[in-house]
């Protein structure tokens, strides 16, 4: 990664100049310490990405952050001051909580009580030098870019998850990211899940800022499914209007395993997912689902990778995205399929609706396939609510503002409902109705 | 009741409907028979209010009402059904949500109640027991992946639950073999009442002999070319749509 022939602007030098002082606080031993500053060197050497690069052409982090002065480090706590609905979207779920307060657990404010023995959730500042972690993060094949060495330098606290082998979760942990601050601040969070062999989880994840901080966070998230092993991961993504948050998620897929994720984007602010999906063992299976549905000025990019390199696997792309006013969209997405890995079938969709015309999207679907016997398809498209549907729904008494509202949460719903069909289903449609002004399914509807 | 006069209609620029009178008493069910491109969807469309469907003359009276001035959620509200030939297939949205959101927007619009989801779901699962409706196909996105008769029986079980006082029925045998056909037939004479009347659009004479209609009109060039007793169906059948047009020029 070249840098541009340009003066460094005042946020990266001070992220590399401040680097020294943060560090003391930051957690692990002593070669912790080193990896940091090998990674502060790569940032200072690549600086922000910027849209002159393939991966962020659509999401120029330097430009968003070129008014950015140096970044105060957050506060080690905070009162959480996130009031957004998404932050109790699942409270009617039974479910374990954890509270993560600007990057951080916090377990006086979370309730992990009852979970199955054996099985471990500590704060990644905890668990940074257990053998298992470490293990996860080399296992990674997910990008090295300087978001990710931006990440290592600074990276404060995150989740640490491990379910040993045959162990399932029955209730839902759901993880409740919240930032505040009232002044600018950065913060850097890791975490890291590893479902062992034959184990099985569901994790949801919440994320609300305080509307009015401006913060600009990354979020390494390290997944590995073992063999035969199930993880399905619900993430709702409610970020203030002011916040600048990048996600970079690697995941690996063991023989026969199942990974499900839906990522669902109804923030305000600009926020780039990168996923990197490594199907690893044969027969794995990988569901991968994002749904924007933006207004204002939001930003939502989904840029995702996945590298089948073995055969029999089956993996779903299906990306879907609702945009007003000058809202944007991205999609980019890449399947990549193995010389040896025959029999994949893989199926990459992604559609947009613009609700305006200021409103935008960018699709870059991209197939690359070396092996000669293989089912993959892509496709995009981006268009305008049906207006034959509208007028059916109309001609049933339904009038047109709601008839829109239904056709747009039906649109985004379709996605839902092959993600779950429970009480996740109901949480995540209720949340989009109610964005939408569009009727709500009953419980009763759902238990039928 | 119904009151069509001198009604003229243009869908891009192009006169479909040139003059149509047409008078519908409580009770009574009319049938509306034409070949290919004679206007019947363009009738049927109209009546229900689609756009690009433009009225350059004439009106369209409901109980004293020009319908040509409402939007099709008013005159849903105010007792007009369209079931269409082809009904539209809606991703997402559960057939049942669809019809408890359709169903309290016309009771508000009629001043009654909204029914709670305890109360709806009793009515729908009546009635839709009687037109042979599964809990299955209520819990699927409307019309999305339902067999041609599915989809003309839940239109019929719209009609059912919306209760208009006329309905327009557009081409509802296509796509359905014989005992579909009687399905949604039966389903149909069930809401014949002397209070509602209907319009039954067809191209083929076989569905009128499951709802036997009260007159039938002949469509032609965007004119009603000739009117008749129910007889006039089997005519038609008989002899095709060429001679009646000689007939009426």
């Amino acid at each position: 990664m070249a840098r541009p022939s340009v003066q460094p602007l005042e946020v990266e030098t001070g992220f590399v100049d401040g680097h020294a002082a943060a560090t003391a606080s930051l957690p692990g031993a002593a070669s912790q310490g080193v990896e940091r500053e090998n990674a502060i060197k790569v940032f200072a050497a690549d600086g922000l990405p910027h849209r002159r690069l393939e991966d962020y052409r659509y999401f120029d982090l330097r430009q968003m952050l070129a008014k950015a002065g140096p970044l105060a480090l957050t506060p080690a706590a905070a009162d959480a001051a996130a009031s957004d609905e998404a932050a109790n979207l699942f409270a009617k779920l039974d479910r374990y909580v954890a509270v993560v307060i600007n990057g951080r657990l916090d377990l006086s404010k979370s309730d992990l009580v009852g979970l199955p023995e054996g099985v471990a959730f500590t704060s990644y500042a905890d668990a940074v030098d257990a053998d298992w972690v470490t293990a996860a993060f080399e296992s990674s094949e997910g990008p090295q870019d300087s978001v990710a060495a931006l990440n290592l330098a600074y990276a404060s606290d995150g989740i640490a998850l491990h379910v040993p082998a045959g162990v399932t979760v029955e209730k839902h942990i759901d993880e409740r990211w919240q930032s505040a601050g009232n002044a600018s601040t950065h913060y850097h969070a890791r975490s890291v899940v590893v479902v062992e062999e034959g184990a099985s989880l569901t994790l949801l994840e919440t994320r609300g800022d305080d509307p009015s901080a401006p913060v600009f966070a990354t979020n390494s998230l390290r997944l590995v499914v073992g063999d035969k092993a199930t993880l399905r991961h619900a993430a709702v993504y409610a970020d203030g209007e002011a916040s600048v948050r990048i996600a970079q998620k690697s995941v690996t897929i063991g023989e026969a395993a199942n990974y499900q994720t839906l990522g669902l984007a109804v923030g305000a602010g600009r926020a780039r997912t990168g996923e990197h999906v490594h199907f690893a063992g044969e027969s794995a299976k990988g569901a991968i689902n994002g749904l924007s549905l933006l207004r204002g000025k939001a930003v939502m990019d989904n840029t995702l990778f996945a590298d089948h390199a073995v055969p029999n696997c089956n993996s779903e792309e299906t990306f879907r995205s609702v945009l007003d006013d000058a809202s944007r969209g991205v999609f980019q997405g890449a399947i990549l399929v193995r010389k040896d890995a025959q029999k994949i079938d893989s199926q990459m969709q992604a559609r947009a609706l613009l609700l305006s015309r200021k409103a935008e999207m960018d699709a870059k679907p991209m197939l690359e396939i070396y092996a000669d016997d293989v089912i993959c398809a892509h496709g995009s498209a981006i268009g305008e609510p049906d207006q034959n549907a509208i007028f059916y729904l109309m001609s049933r008494g339904i009038d047109e503002k709601t008839a829109r509202a239904l056709l747009v949460a039906g649109f985004l719903d379709d996605v839902v409902d092959g993600f779950d069909t429970g009480e996740i289903a109901l949480a995540l449609k209720t949340l989009l109705a109610s964005r939408l002004g569009a009727p709500e399914e009953t419980a009763q509807e759902v238990a039928l | 009741m119904l009151e069509i006069k001198d009604l003229h209609v243009e869908v891009g620029g192009k006169e479909i409907l040139k003059g149509i009178n047409l008078s519908l008493k409580p009770g009574e069910v009319h049938a509306v028979m034409g070949p290919n491109g004679s206007g019947k969807s363009t009738l049927s469309y109209t009546l229900a209010g689609r756009s690009g469907y433009d009225v350059t003359g004439g009106s369209v009276l409901f109980n004293g009402k020009d319908l040509t001035d409402l939007e099709p959620n008013e005159r849903a509200a105010a007792g007009v059904f369209l079931a269409f030939q082809y009904p539209t297939e809606v991703p997402g949205v559960t057939t049942m949500t669809f019809l408890k959101t359709a169903l309290n927007a016309v009771r508000v619009a009629r001043g009654e109640d909204e029914l709670d989801a305890v109360r709806f779901l009793k009515l729908v699962r009546e009635k839709a027991k009687a037109l042979n409706i599964t809990d299955d196909m209520l819990k699927r996105p409307l019309n999305v992946g339902f067999s041609g008769g599915e989809k003309k029986r839940a239109e019929t079980l719209q009609m059912a639950l919306l209760e208009p006082t006329f309905a327009v029925l557009d081409e509802t045998d296509s796509g359905l073999d014989v005992d579909a056909m009687r399905v949604v037939a039966e389903g149909v004479n069930a809401l014949r009442s002397p209070e509602r009347s209907m319009l039954v659009i067809t191209h083929y004479q076989r569905l009128l002999d499951h709802i036997v209609p009260d007159h039938v009109h002949i469509l032609s060039d965007g004119k009603i070319v000739k009117s008749g007793p129910k007889e006039l169906a089997r005519e038609v059948e008989e002899s095709g749509y060429a001679d009646i047009k000689s007939d009426a020029a």
